[in-house]
């Protein structure tokens, strides 16, 4: 059981030295600690992600989230092929939407290029993120009724996600692993009628937000079970790097679509919900109302986007058009040069970041010139937050800690990188 | 549209097959009473009543959970499994070859068990939790004495004295499988599940014997037979939740509103359902399983070891839908024209019709609690441990205590009950008033601003508290 | 030899044999749950007095409520087999002897009860250990002692309570 005995010899043995006590009345009750794994392999720990947890009671003493169960080596793996064949490595760092990290890699290699991209192509990418954004929240806001055993709304969220998820993979072709857009634009044009297809989806999903959120916000067991639960101060939250919806729940206004708009985020009328109190609940809502945000903007975006190119027409950047490849000497040139030795990026260093699901999502990456990334760091929003669990949860309960880790939203993929 | 179709088969399959073999039970009991010793009928009823109708009700509820909960979340549910026979061989029969193929996959799984375990407590356990449950069906009466073949014929299997205390004591015997489940198999998640499932069933055990003190008070016994009591006939006056509050006649059919236990208990009623809810370890309160903290005190089980937990479970559920029918729900009286049917020549006559018409009365209110629960055990997430033990004392036992004086006073007073229906349905009309109201005060609060979205802490939901989430699902 | 001898044999006999296995038990789980049966068997020979009421309590009182709180502490101390056998300490002396001195209590009292039972007539032969009968001397003739007891286990219960809130 509970083997927290200290390997020491001489140390007393807890388990029968009160008994061998002389005067048993006055002996005093041995207390011990119970150490228990959460994870690996845990319904409550998404991905692999295993917590120490020490137990008094029910009561947490110590927590030790351990990490590295789904260490893929992302960084090395960048080093090793050229920018564009990166991106189906961005697509696992978080599983839940793919299309921001590919968007925000490229994004980040365009600027260290110095290029600027199409504006139909910027306009897809806004889509293809606020969809993912929603399927993440989805998910989130799901599993966090599922783990504080409400069924129901994690199939909501369910019946959303796949429905998203079905006009993803009608625009990139695939469900998870989108490794959609291009160094430049994008590879693929929205398909025909998929804008009313989405605005379709988009309405149903509405309605299932209402099913969730009647289900939860005001469920007197949730609301209990959430609030003044996992509360960390917005000072705290700063202090250890917190981003996203996880720091706007503490209060503070940061949302990298407002702050420092990239692509045309600056042209679409939404609000950045801000929570209060820091705790699980706030950072439930301040996810619900993100959705209904994402909804707005998708709405906006779907209804404003220009006809034009999807992607630049420079073939030192982007793929020639198949004719061209097939009937001039300089497209299969320019076609050959791009797929055998990459993108030429230019030597020189960038950070950018885009705001994620779960919060800034940074790229570093260097390049010597050489046609493959010389570095790629990614600041994955989830490493911070769950860093700060063990300072969020360390004397709460045992079954607090399950909806802070579902609202911190820890990603293995991105975590672990 | 034809959903909704095969819902109303199944739901008039049901009523069928409830009637016949309550028809059945009663005919064989007459029968064995005639012709075999006085008292066989009762040794009937233990087949009848506990191992037909209780288990067979108990193994398709493993189905009617599943679809239910599909129903509920958009899905469709189990319905893979076919039977290879011809002319069903696509059909998916409503999904009820999953009993089957459950039962195959428990039966031929490995039976596992931990090597540090402490074999005989392990094995004993899954029958500690079984039996006790299993047993409890015994004292409760699905339907009235009736007169089959000139023989008296009841449908309960046992009226001690004692009465509702056997309730009481064999009820609190099903936390030992629990524990000992939780500690035996070595596993710290079990034996942390195995621990909050003891520490929740003993507190709520004192809220439960609380909270029908009342309901004794008022119809002066402890005996359940007693307690659903009987219309008004010829021979006697109505007794327990037989007799009407109020009642007139309308072309010589009586209406009016019955003695029945939530009505003039409503707090009784409430507390009693929260409490044995608590006692089944179902959502909301399934923290000794609590799959996504501790996994549950069951772990380490397989098997049809795991399968008994399971049946247990189900079994728990019908048998608490039994004894609130016949404790808060009239048991086998009809809500009206019940003095009309006993009082007709043709039911006098033929006992065993007049029998299997209440009996089947009685088994669709079982059936309708069951489905209460079902649909409660699908829509709340689960509470805090620390939460369900305030629940319990600071709530449920104080407010049992209340209910107790209240009671007592009320019955002193007025010893026709009416003054205690009154009372009972004014506090119905404040509890369907804080429900109804908190749902307004949801609908502004949540969609108002969308910046900001300021929910300060003393948002409305908080402030009317309804301390009994459970029983809010009930009304 | 009637059913009533032959089930208070078997009660008997079982009620020792569980009681010995409670003292004998290495683990005291085992003690525990050996103690649980004990209760039970008596309750059958409560059955067997007709003291209905005092089996059913029994049953909910020992076995379903302080047995499970027993089990509780010992599930929560995880108190293993005790190894320190034989030794002789003083609370085991003084246990011993108040042993024997209660079974020579009990030997004395045996041999002074009379052979044949009391008569209570018939009266009380009808309403003997019913629920009714008992909540009536008890709320009547033996109120006073009987909210005293209430009393006392209300102090007990509020002395718990200041003891443990002032070690947590």
């Amino acid at each position: 059981m509970a083997d927290s005995a200290k390997p020491e010899a001489h140390a007393p043995n807890p388990d029968i030295d009160s008994y061998a006590h002389e005067s048993e009345l006055e002996a005093h009750l041995q207390t011990k600690s119970m150490v228990i794994n959460m994870g690996p392999s845990h319904p409550a720990t998404h991905g692999t992600v295993r917590l120490k947890v020490e137990l008094d009671g029910e009561t947490i003493t110590k927590i030790d989230p351990e990490i590295g169960f789904l260490h893929r080596g992302f960084q090395k793996s960048c080093e090793n092929v050229t920018w564009t064949q990166c991106l189906p490595y961005t697509d696992r760092l978080n599983y839940l939407s793919a299309m921001m990290n590919n968007f925000g890699f490229l994004n980040a290699v365009e600027k260290l290029i110095g290029l600027e991209i199409p504006e139909r192509a910027q306009y897809i990418r806004v889509i293809g993120s606020e969809l993912h954004r929603l399927t993440d929240h989805l998910t989130c806001v799901g599993a966090t009724g599922l783990e504080m055993g409400g069924f129901a709304p994690f199939l909501y969220g369910m019946e959303a996600r796949e429905l998203i998820q079905d006009r993803v993979t009608e625009l990139t072709g695939a469900r998870l692993t989108t490794s959609f857009g291009r160094v430049g634009g994008i590879n693929r044009d929205l398909p025909e009628g998929w804008i009313a297809k989405v605005h379709k989806t988009l309405t149903r999903t509405e309605e299932l937000l209402v099913e969730m959120d009647g289900l939860l916000t005001r469920n007197r067991i949730f609301v209990d079970r959430t609030k003044d639960t996992g509360v960390i101060t917005a000072d705290d939250a700063i202090d250890y790097g917190w981003t996203g919806p996880a720091l706007r729940a503490c209060g503070v206004d940061y949302d990298i679509r407002k702050v420092r708009p990239y692509w045309v985020y600056e042209r679409f009328d939404f609000d950045v919900p801000v929570g209060e109190h820091g705790d699980n609940y706030d950072r439930y809502l301040v996810r619900l109302e993100e959705m209904r945000q994402s909804i707005r903007i998708l709405r906006q975006a779907m209804d404003t986007i220009p006809a034009g190119p999807i992607i630049v027409d420079d073939w030192r950047i982007a793929l020639p058009p198949k004719p061209e490849v097939y009937g001039t000497i300089e497209g299969v040139m320019a076609h050959f040069k791009l797929v055998m030795e990459g993108i030429q990026v230019p030597p020189g260093e960038v950070y950018d970041s885009t705001e994620a699901s779960n919060g800034e999502l940074g790229w570093y990456l260097v390049s010597d010139g050489r046609g493959r990334p010389y570095k790629v760091h990614v600041r994955a929003p989830g490493f911070p937050v769950l860093a700060a669990l063990p300072h969020i949860i360390t004397g709460k309960m045992l079954p607090d800690l399950v909806p802070t880790f579902d609202t911190i939203n820890m990603i293995g993929g991105e975590v672990e990188q | 549209m034809s959903r909704i179709l095969t819902m109303l088969v199944a739901m008039a399959t049901i009523v069928v097959a409830l009637a016949g073999g309550v028809a059945t039970a009663y005919l064989v009991g007459g029968f064995v009473e005639a012709h075999g010793f006085t008292g066989a009928s009762r040794l009937t009823n233990i087949v009848f009543l506990m191992l037909v109708f209780v288990m067979i009700i108990a193994t398709l509820l493993t189905l009617a959970e599943r679809k239910w909960s599909a129903f509920m979340q958009d899905r469709v549910g189990p319905n893979r499994a076919r039977l290879g026979i011809p002319g069903l061989k696509n059909r998916s029969l409503g999904g009820i070859p999953h009993i089957i193929t459950d039962v195959l996959k428990m039966l031929t799984k490995e039976d596992f068990i931990p090597g540090m375990a402490n074999r005989f407590l392990f094995n004993l356990g899954p029958l500690l939790a079984f039996a006790p449950v299993f047993a409890l069906f015994a004292v409760v009466p699905a339907g009235p004495t009736v007169t089959v073949l000139g023989q008296k014929v009841d449908m309960v299997v046992a009226t001690p004295d004692f009465g509702i205390l056997y309730l009481f004591a064999i009820a609190s015997l099903a936390v030992y499988g629990t524990a000992l489940a939780g500690w035996s198999s070595n596993n710290k998640f079990a034996l942390l599940g195995g621990v909050r499932a003891s520490a929740q069933m003993i507190s709520y055990e004192v809220a439960l014997g609380l909270s029908l003190v009342g309901l004794f008070l008022t119809f002066s016994s402890v005996q359940l037979p007693a307690l659903v009591g009987d219309v008004a006939n010829a021979l006697s006056p109505a007794t327990g939740q037989g007799q009407y509050l109020w009642s007139t006649q309308v072309f010589g059919l009586d209406i009016g509103i019955p003695a029945w236990g939530f009505i003039i208990q409503p707090l009784g009623f409430i507390g009693f359902f929260v409490a044995s809810f608590a006692e089944t370890k179902r959502a909301p309160f399934d923290v000794p399983e609590g799959e996504s903290e501790i996994i549950g005190y069951f772990v380490e089980y397989s098997g049809m070891k795991f399968g008994m937990f399971m049946i247990s479970e189900f079994v728990e559920v019908v048998v608490l839908a039994g004894v609130t029918t016949a404790l808060f729900f009239g048991g086998h009286n009809l809500p009206i024209f019940g003095e009309a049917l006993a009082n007709n020549a043709f039911m006098q006559e033929h006992g065993w019709v007049y029998g299997t018409i209440l009996g089947t009365v009685f088994w669709l209110k079982v059936l309708f609690l069951i489905w209460v629960q079902l649909v409660i055990r699908w829509t709340f997430p689960r509470f805090r441990y620390d939460q369900i033990q305030s629940l319990g004392w600071k709530i449920l036992l104080p407010v049992g205590l209340v209910n107790v004086f209240v009671t007592a006073a009320l019955v002193l007073w007025d010893p026709s009950l009416r003054a205690l229906g009154v009372v009972g349905i004014l506090e119905i009309a404040v509890f369907v008033a804080l429900t109804l109201s908190k749902k307004e005060n949801s609908e502004a609060g949540a969609h108002g601003d969308a910046h900001g979205h300021d929910h300060g802490h003393a948002a409305p939901a908080g402030a009317h508290a309804d301390p009994h989430p459970s029983a809010a699902g009930a009304h | 030899m009637n059913v009533e001898l032959v089930l208070f044999g078997a009660f008997a006999l079982l009620t020792l044999l569980s009681a010995g296995l409670v003292i004998l038990a290495r683990s005291p789980i085992n003690s525990a749950m050996a103690l649980v049966s004990t209760f039970f068997f008596l309750a059958g020979i409560y059955v067997l007095l007709w003291a209905h009421t005092v089996a059913v309590v029994q049953v909910l009182v020992y076995a379903g409520a302080i047995m499970v709180l027993f089990l509780f502490v010992i599930m929560l101390l995880n108190l293993g087999e005790s190894a320190h056998r034989g030794k002789p300490t003083l609370s085991r002396i003084l246990g011993g002897a108040s042993a024997v001195g209660l079974l020579g209590v009990l030997g004395i009292t045996l041999s002074r009860v009379p052979a044949q039972p009391a008569n209570l007539g018939p009266q009380a032969q009808a309403t003997f250990g019913t629920m009714a009968s008992i909540g009536q001397s008890i709320f009547t003739q033996w109120l006073l002692p009987f909210e005293a007891v209430s009393l006392l286990l209300l102090v007990a219960m509020v002395g718990a309570v200041v003891v443990a809130k002032s070690r947590i």
